[in-house]
C-alpha cells in the first residue's frame, strides 16, 4: 500500500530524513521507534503533505501513486490519515460540523453521496463510543479546552469516521495516563482490518503492548537502523537506544 | 537670559538661536517654528484630549532658580556623566545629528529642544556592564519653568541602571523635562523614574532599541498637580525587548496622565506594558497607550495592560489601551480594567480581623507594589515602596505586614 | 443542504451576486443641494410645515459643519453638489395601493435578491419594507400587524398616517446637529422604516426593511425610526446591496431606536453594500448614525451586525443607558478584503444605576482590507454598579492588511467594573494544515475558520439570516488566500 524508497527530507536546511525505505502492505501494522529527534514527526508530516518539508532525493508510493505530488487534501481524500502528536484547536468551530465538512468532502472525493444529518449522527454516536468520547466532547469546538487524553481520543474518533486506509498515529500515546491509552489503544485496535495499514509512531514500547505491532523499526537520526518483530521493542525497552545505537556504530 | 519676566511659554521662545554650535541652532530653531507655526496643543489635540493642557498653555511662569540636575550617586567605573552645556562648548561637534533622534519634536519636547539651557550626557560605552545604578535627580527651588534634559547613550552590549527623581514641594512652577536613550546592540538598559514632585510636569523619554537590546522602564508617579508623562520606545532592530510598567496614585484633585508608545519597526521583538493606577479624592488617571506594529515587523508578540481602581466617586478614570497592526504573523493583545477594590478580598482579610480601613489601606499598597516589585535593584525597589507607604494611611502596619 | 463544504464550495465561486442593475424608469431630483433641494423632497413627500422646517434648520446646521476625518479610513473628498439626493421609480400615477400595482420590474428586483414581496412567498414570519432608491416599494404583512396595533410603514406614509409619533421621537435620540453626516440625512431624508410596538405587545414576526440602491450618481439617505413602548418586544433587521459600479455612491442612514420600560429592540444588520472591485473600484461609502436610547427601567437594546460590504464603513450603533438596569448590547462581525476599509465599533453610555453592557467585536482583515474598531465605554457619575465587558478580536489573513483597536474607556463610578480585552492573531498555519489533513480544500479550511471565529456574533443572529451571514462571510473571503 505504501512504499517508501530512500526518502531524504530537510526542514530549513537541515537534513533529517537520510535515506528511509519502507514497505507497508494493506493489513499490517507497522511500529516505527526512536528516540526524540530522530526524524520520526518529520516523516508523519511528509507522508501527510505539511508544508516545509522538502524532499531532496527518493520517492513515496500511495495505492501505485506518487503521494508527494499530491495536496494534503488530496491525500486525506485517498484515504491517509494522521493522528496528530499535537492536535491543534479550533475555537468556535464544533467538532461534529467540522468532521461532517470533512467526511462529507471525503465522500465526495469517492463519489459517493454526503451523508443525511440523520445517518451522519448514527454514525457519530457508534464511533464516539469506541473511544468512550463523551457526547458533549463532540460538540465542542474542536480541541478547544480538551485535556491531552480527550485530544486524543479525539483523533481516534475522527479516523474511525473518516476510515482511511493508512493511519499515522504520531506519538498517539504521549501525555496519556494507562487508562486513557487503553481506551486510545482499543479504539485503534478495532479498527485494524484486511484492507487498513497502519504506522504507528511512538517513543515507548509501551503503547505496543496494546497495540501489537506486525513489524518493528527502530529510526535513529534519520535513518532505519533495526528492523524487527514485536520482539524488537521489547528489547529496545529493556536496553535502551543507546544499546541499538552503540551496535550500528562502525 | 537677561529678561526674566514672566512669560506664557509661548512668548519665552527667542526670535532667533544665537549661542550654541551651528547644527544646535538649527535644531532649536525648527523646533520653535513647528511651535510657533502649530502652537501648544489644547483640548482638540487628540494625544492631548484628557489633559487639562490650558492650565499650562496660558500661564506665564519665569525661569526657575535653583533648579538643578545633578548626579547623586558614585559614578561607576566606565560610565561618564558631562554636562551637556559642557560638552556643547568644548567639542561642539560632537553630539551633532544624535539629540531629537526621533525627529523634529513637537509641543512641549519641542519647547525643551528651543530652550534648554543645560542637561547631562550620561555615556556607557561598549562592552561595559554596571551594577551599581546611576541616580540623577531634578529639584527645584523657586517656583519657576525649567527644562531638564537628559542624554543617554548605551553601546553595544553595555548595561545600565539609571534612576531619575523629580522632586520639590514647590507649587506653580512647571518641570518641562526630554530624556532620551539610544541603546545599542545587545545593550540593557534599566531605567526607573520617581515623580514626587508637587508641581506641575510635563515629560518625555524617547527610546531606541538596537537589535536584541533590552529596556525596562518603571515609572512611579507620587503626586503632582498636573503631570503628563510620555515613554515611547522604537523597537528598530531585530530581536528588540522592551518593558514598560507603571504605577501611579492619583489624589486630591491631581490630574496624571500616562502615554506610552512601542513603535514595532523590526521583526522578532517583543514588547510588554503594564500600568497600574488608583484615583481617588477629586483626581484624574489617564492612561493612553499605543502599540504600532508596522509592515515588515513580523513575529511581533506586544501585550498590553492598564488596570485601575477608582476608589471615589468624584474621581476619573480614562484608559485608552489602543493597537495599530500592519503585519500579520503577530501576537498582540491589550486588556483594561477599572474597578473599585475586590470585595471578596476585603471580606476575606477582615474576616480574618483585620480592620477595615487596614484592610483597605493593604490591597491598595499590593495593587500598586506588584508594579514595583518588577524593578530588579533591590536597594531602589525597597525606596519606592517606601515612596508609595509614605503615601498610603497606615503605612508602618502595612510596612509590618509586607 | 446536504453538504456543508459543498455549500462553501459553491460561495466561493459566487462573486458579488448583488451587482445587477434593475431598467426601470426613474424620476430624479437634479444633482446639488440647496434649500430648493431640501423644500422639493418635502414636497415630493407632501410633508406638513414642521417637517420642512426640521429638514431647513437640519440643512443650515449641516453647512456649518465640517466632515469628520478623525476615522482611520481614507477616501477622495465627496462633492456634494455631484450627488442625486432624490431618485425614486416613476410610479403610474399615485403611490400603488397594493402589491398589484407595483412596478413587475421591481417585484423581479427583489425576488432576484431573495427577498420576494408577495406575501404567500415571503419568508415565513417576517415582514418585509422594501426601500427602493429614496423611496419605499411595499411593505407587507401590515394588516396582519396592525391586528395587533403594530406600527410598521415606510416613513413617508408614517408623516402623514401618523405624524405626532413622528414629531415626538424624530431627531430624539440623534439630534440632527449630532454629526455632520446625520445633519445631511436629517436635511435630505427621502424614505425608511417606520415601527411603533404598542405597551406589552410582543411582536409576532420578525420585522425587516431591505434597502436596495439602483440609480447612478444618487445618494441613499434613509431613516428608521423604532420605537418599543413598555413592556414591547421587537426584532427587526435590515439587509442591503447596491448594483457593481464604477463610481463611489454615499450612504448616509440614520436609526433612531427608543425602548420605554421593560421593552426589548433587537436590531440586526446583515450590510452587504457593493464594496468595490478587488482594485478598490467603485463601491458604497457608508456613513451610518445608528443609537438607541433605553429610556425605561429594565429596557433592552441589542444591536447585532455583520459587515461585510461597502468601500468604506463608519458606523457605531451606540446605547445610552438610561433607565436603571438598563442593557445594551453590540455585537459585530466586520470584514474587509480587497481595498475595504471600516472603521466601526460603539459606543456605551451608563446613566443609570446597575447598568450593563456587553460589547463582542470581531474584526477580519485580508487582502489590503483595514479594520479598525473604535469604541467608547463612559460610566457616568450616578451609574452605580454599572458594568461593562469588552472583547475585540482580530483576525489577519495575509501580510498587506491591517488591524486596529482603539478603545476609549471613561469612568466615574467606583461601584461600576469594566473589563476590555483584545486581541490579534492570524489564521494559524497549524490550524490550516489540520484542516487539510482531514480533508478540507484550503478555502474551505479557511472559511470554516472564520465562522469559527466569528461564531459568538452570528449565533446572536435571527435564524434565517444567520445561514445568509455565514455565506456573505464565504463570498467577501474570494481571493483572499492563495
Amino acid at each position: 500500500m505504501l512504499k517508501i524508497e530512500d526518502l531524504h527530507v530537510e526542514v530549513d536546511g537541515k537534513t533529517i530524513l537520510k535515506g528511509i525505505t519502507l514497505d507497508i502492505a494493506a493489513g499490517e501494522v507497522h511500529a516505527i521507534m526512536g528516540p526524540n529527534g530522530s526524524g520520526k514527526s518529520t516523516l508523519a508530516y511528509v507522508l501527510a503533505g505539511r508544508e516545509g518539508y522538502e524532499v531532496t532525493k527518493g520517492s513515496v508510493t500511495y495505492k501505485g501513486q506518487n503521494l508527494l505530488e499530491m495536496e494534503p487534501e488530496i491525500r486525506a481524500a485517498e484515504g491517509v490519515f494522521l493522528g496528530f502528536q499535537y492536535p491543534v484547536a479550533i475555537p468556535g468551530v464544533s467538532n461534529i460540523y467540522f468532521l461532517k465538512a470533512a467526511l462529507n468532502a471525503i465522500r465526495k472525493h469517492r463519489g459517493q453521496d454526503p451523508l443525511d444529518a440523520i445517518d451522519f449522527m448514527k454514525l457519530s454516536k457508534e464511533k464516539a463510543g469506541l473511544v468512550q468520547l463523551p457526547d458533549q466532547l463532540t460538540k465542542r469546538s474542536v480541541n478547544d479546552g480538551f485535556s491531552g487524553g480527550e485530544k486524543k481520543r479525539n483523533e481516534i474518533y475522527q479516523m474511525a469516521m473518516l476510515e482511511p486506509s493508512l493511519a499515522i498515529l504520531d506519538e498517539t500515546d504521549s501525555g496519556l495516563d494507562i487508562d486513557a491509552l487503553k481506551v486510545v489503544a482499543e479504539g485503534v485496535n478495532a479498527l485494524r482490518g484486511p484492507e487498513r495499514a497502519m504506522l504507528v509512531i511512538t517513543h515507548y514500547q509501551r503503547l505496543l503492548d496494546y497495540i501489537v505491532p506486525d513489524v518493528v523499526h527502530v529510526l535513529i537520526d534519520g535513518r532505519i537502523v533495526r528492523t524487527g518483530d514485536k520482539n524488537l521493542a521489547k528489547q529496545l525497552e529493556r536496553d535502551g537506544y543507546s544499546e541499538v545505537r552503540d551496535a550500528i556504530q562502525p | 537670559m537677561t529678561d526674566s519676566s514672566p512669560k506664557t511659554l509661548i512668548q519665552s521662545l527667542p526670535s532667533s538661536f544665537e549661542a550654541g554650535p551651528e547644527w544646535l541652532r538649527l535644531l532649536r530653531g525648527r523646533a520653535a517654528d513647528a511651535l510657533r507655526a502649530g502652537g501648544l496643543p489644547t483640548k482638540k489635540t487628540e494625544a492631548w484630549r484628557f489633559t487639562p493642557v490650558r492650565s499650562v498653555v496660558e500661564a506665564v511662569f519665569s525661569p526657575a532658580e535653583g533648579d538643578a540636575l545633578s548626579v547623586v550617586s558614585a559614578l561607576p567605573e566606565g560610565v561618564t556623566a558631562r554636562s551637556l552645556r559642557e560638552v556643547l562648548e568644548s567639542e561642539p561637534g560632537l553630539l551633532d545629528g544624535r539629540l531629537d533622534f526621533a525627529g523634529t519634536p513637537e509641543h512641549f519636547a519641542a519647547l525643551n529642544t528651543a530652550l534648554f539651557t543645560d542637561g547631562l550626557w550620561i555615556d556607557v560605552p561598549d562592552g561595559t556592564a554596571v551594577d551599581t545604578p546611576v541616580e540623577i535627580t531634578h529639584a527645584i527651588g523657586r517656583a519657576g519653568v525649567s527644562y531638564p534634559r537628559v542624554f543617554v547613550t548605551a553601546g553595544e552590549s553595555a548595561e545600565l541602571t539609571l534612576i531619575e527623581t523629580y522632586q520639590g514641594e514647590t507649587v506653580g512652577g512647571l518641570t518641562n523635562s526630554v530624556v532620551e536613550l539610544d541603546v545599542g546592540r545587545n545593550a540593557k538598559v534599566s531605567h526607573v523614574r520617581i515623580h514626587e514632585n508637587a508641581g506641575m510636569q510635563v515629560g518625555r523619554v524617547d527610546v531606541r532599541q538596537a537589535a536584541d537590546s533590552v529596556y525596562r522602564s518603571t515609572v512611579i508617579t507620587l503626586g503632582g498637580a498636573l503631570l503628563r508623562l510620555d515613554v515611547r520606545s522604537l523597537l528598530d532592530g531585530k530581536g528588540a525587548e522592551c518593558q514598560l510598567d507603571g504605577a501611579y496614585l492619583v489624589e486630591g484633585e491631581d490630574h496624571v496622565d500616562h502615554h506610552t508608545r512601542v513603535d514595532h519597526r523590526a521583526p522578532h521583538c517583543r514588547s510588554n506594558q503594564t500600568y497600574r493606577g488608583i484615583a481617588s479624592g477629586k483626581g484624574t488617571a489617564v492612561f493612553d497607550g499605543i502599540v504600532i506594529v508596522h509592515r515588515d515587523a513580523q513575529k511581533t508578540e506586544a501585550h498590553q495592560e492598564n488596570r485601575n481602581l477608582l476608589l471615589s466617586d468624584t474621581a476619573t478614570i480614562h484608559t485608552k489601551p489602543h493597537l495599530e497592526i500592519d503585519a500579520d504573523d503577530v501576537v498582540c493583545s491589550h486588556g483594561a480594567t477599572v474597578g473599585a477594590l475586590d470585595e471578596d478580598q476585603l471580606f476575606y482579610l477582615r474576616a480574618r480581623g483585620i480592620p477595615a480601613d487596614l484592610a483597605h489601606a493593604m490591597l491598595t499598597y499590593a495593587f500598586l507594589e506588584s508594579i514595583i516589585d518588577r524593578v530588579g535593584h533591590e536597594p531602589t525597589r525597597t525606596r519606592m515602596r517606601e515612596a508609595l507607604i509614605a503615601r498610603i494611611p497606615h503605612g508602618d502596619e502595612i510596612r509590618e505586614v509586607t | 443542504m446536504s453538504s456543508a463544504t459543498e455549500s462553501i464550495d459553491a460561495i466561493l465561486k459566487k462573486k458579488y451576486d448583488a451587482g445587477f442593475i434593475t431598467d426601470i424608469e426613474q424620476e430624479y431630483a437634479p444633482p446639488g443641494l440647496n434649500e430648493d433641494i431640501v423644500r422639493f423632497i418635502s414636497a415630493k413627500k407632501e410633508e406638513p410645515e414642521w417637517l420642512l422646517e426640521w429638514r431647513l434648520k437640519a440643512y443650515r446646521r449641516w453647512l456649518e459643519m465640517k466632515e469628520p476625518r478623525w476615522a482611520k479610513v481614507s477616501y477622495p473628498e465627496i462633492d456634494y453638489q455631484d450627488i442625486c439626493y432624490y431618485a425614486a421609480p416613476k410610479s403610474k400615477d399615485d403611490a400603488p395601493k397594493s402589491l398589484d400595482e407595483v412596478d413587475p420590474e421591481l417585484l423581479a428586483t427583489y425576488e432576484k435578491l431573495g427577498i420576494p414581496l408577495h406575501e404567500r412567498e415571503v419568508l415565513a414570519g417576517v415582514a418585509v419594507d422594501a426601500v427602493f432608491d429614496s423611496v419605499s416599494v411595499t411593505t407587507t404583512f401590515r394588516k396582519k400587524l396592525s391586528e395587533v396595533g403594530v406600527i410598521f410603514m415606510s416613513f413617508s406614509e408614517a408623516v402623514q398616517e401618523h405624524p405626532e409619533l413622528i414629531r415626538k421621537y424624530l431627531g430624539s435620540v440623534v439630534p440632527v446637529s449630532d454629526n455632520f453626516f446625520a445633519a445631511l440625512n436629517s436635511a435630505v431624508f427621502s424614505d425608511g422604516s417606520v415601527v411603533y410596538i404598542p405597551k406589552g405587545v410582543r411582536c409576532p414576526m420578525e420585522l425587516s426593511t431591505y434597502f436596495r440602491i439602483n440609480a447612478a450618481k444618487t445618494g441613499q439617505f434613509e431613516r428608521t425610526l423604532i420605537v418599543a413602548d413598555e413592556g414591547s418586544y421587537v426584532s427587526y433587521l435590515e439587509g442591503c446591496t447596491a448594483p457593481m459600479r464604477d463610481e463611489n455612491q454615499l450612504h448616509a442612514a440614520v436609526v433612531e431606536l427608543v425602548a420605554h420600560k421593560d421593552a426589548q429592540i433587537k436590531y440586526s444588520t446583515v450590510q452587504n453594500w457593493y464594496p468595490g472591485d478587488e482594485n478598490g473600484k467603485g463601491g458604497i461609502f457608508n456613513f451610518v448614525t445608528k443609537r438607541g436610547l433605553c429610556e425605561g427601567e429594565r429596557s433592552k437594546i441589542s444591536w447585532t451586525q455583520v459587515e461585510t460590504g461597502s468601500a468604506i464603513t463608519w458606523k457605531y450603533p451606540s446605547c445610552i443607558l438610561k433607565g436603571d438596569d438598563s442593557i445594551g448590547e453590540f455585537y459585530s462581525v466586520a470584514l474587509s478584503n480587497h481595498r475595504q476599509q471600516a472603521d466601526t465599533g460603539t459606543k456605551m453610555i451608563h446613566l443609570g444605576k446597575n447598568t450593563k453592557s456587553t460589547i463582542i467585536s470581531k474584526g477580519i482583515s485580508a487582502g489590503h482590507g483595514q479594520q479598525t474598531y473604535r469604541g467608547g465605554v463612559k460610566i457616568m457619575r450616578g451609574a452605580s454598579n454599572a458594568r461593562n465587558y469588552t472583547q475585540c478580536d482580530s483576525l489577519l489573513i495575509g501580510d498587506k492588511c491591517g488591524a486596529h483597536t482603539v478603545p476609549y474607556v471613561d469612568v466615574r463610578n467606583s461601584t461600576s467594573k469594566l473589563e476590555h480585552e483584545a486581541t490579534t492573531s492570524r489564521i494559524g498555519e497549524d490550524q490550516l494544515f489540520y484542516c487539510r489533513q482531514r480533508g478540507l480544500a484550503e478555502e474551505d479550511a479557511v472559511s470554516l475558520i472564520v465562522n469559527g471565529f466569528a461564531k459568538e456574533v452570528l449565533k446572536e443572529l435571527p435564524m434565517e439570516f444567520a445561514v445568509e451571514a455565514q455565506k456573505l462571510l464565504g463570498v467577501s473571503l474570494e481571493g483572499a488566500v492563495g
